[in-house]
């Protein structure tokens, strides 16, 4: 059963300098990734201004609302950060778009047609079910602890029934 | 008469040792197989599951499971073709090797591939004559990612 994602549930405080947003003021929610591991942070203007580009992965803006509950994450929000990704050369990107890939293989957003390889490395061709449209993702070898924290990372973020601490 | 005898059991010597050397399908050591190593694998039978649902997914046909074996397989999953030798049928294994010494798993992949030989019903199942080919390595390579996704992001 496909469901609907959803990040952890959003701090009401700065992620980096603990400013307390108020009721209505804008919030820039990112993924980052911080020495390898992923991680979600809502920063106030002044912090998502100043931060480090370079961390980023994707990021939205959005509205601090007292009663709003945690922002929903469908899977063609999933599956538009597996694209931005693609775009991005960094090992790491690479690995999270393996596994992003696979997450969404796992659900039949995308469809694994087949895997050929391109000198030493394996690629997958994948198809956005019930469309034409294809990606080539790599097949990334990581360490068992890599990709378990990475993984785990991954799930606290999706994960609808998990609060993360991030 | 001696030479006669001799010749004879020299035959059933060799016929037996020929039906002795014949390996099953999931041996190792036949075919050519993919592999990715576990350290932190779930339980067998979670295994064996998983195994079962990125054949499933892979488009394979329900096949049997051989639990104390570690071995998963389909069933033949078959594509004919109008033409000779053009029509294909495959089978896609998975077989669990665990290495207690180390604490490590390895689930295995292969996919055996056959070809139909039979010149006029080219497109009966029922008369298709199959000749072994070398097995389908990009196929072997899909199934093991379907698993991987299955293994990779349990929790998500």
């Amino acid at each position: 059963m496909v469901k609907d994602w959803q990040y952890s549930k959003r701090n009401k405080q700065c992620d980096d300098c603990d400013y307390s947003f108020t009721d209505g003021e804008d919030v820039f929610s990112l993924l980052r990734m911080i020495d390898g591991d992923l991680q979600r942070a809502d920063l106030c203007r002044a912090c998502f201004d100043s931060r480090d580009e370079d961390a980023d992965v994707v990021y939205w803006r959005t509205t601090q609302h007292e009663s709003r509950q945690s922002l929903r994450l469908d899977l063609d929000m999933l599956l538009a950060l597996l694209e931005k990704l693609l775009d991005d050369p960094r090992d790491d990107r690479k690995d999270l778009s393996y596994l992003l890939s696979l997450l969404l293989v796992r659900h039949r957003k995308l469809r694994l047609e087949r895997v050929h390889m391109k000198g030493q490395q394996e690629i997958m061709s994948l198809r956005k079910t019930r469309t034409k449209r294809t990606f080539a993702v790599e097949s990334r070898e990581m360490t068992d602890e890599r990709r378990t924290e990475l993984s785990k990372q991954l799930a606290e973020l999706v994960d609808p029934t998990r609060e993360s601490s991030i | 008469m001696m030479i006669e005898k001799m010749l004879m059991l020299l035959m059933f010597c060799s016929l037996s040792w020929s039906c002795a050397s014949e390996l099953p399908i999931d041996d190792p050591s036949e075919g050519r197989w993919k592999q990715i190593i576990l350290k932190d694998a779930p339980p067998r039978r979670d295994l064996l599951l998983a195994c079962e649902y990125a054949i499933s997914q892979a488009g394979y046909p329900k096949g049997t499971t051989d639990a104390l074996r570690g071995t998963v397989f389909s069933d033949w999953e078959v594509r004919l073709q109008p033409f000779r030798n053009k029509g294909m049928r495959y089978k896609a294994i998975f077989r669990i090797f665990e290495n207690e010494g180390n604490n490590e798993i390895s689930v295995r992949s292969r996919v055996i591939a056959e070809r139909n030989i039979e010149g006029d019903d080219t497109l009966d199942a029922s008369a298709a004559e199959w000749e072994a080919v070398d097995d389908d390595q990009g196929q072997s390579r899909v199934l093991m990612q379907f698993l991987s996704s299955q293994l990779f992001l349990r929790d998500s």
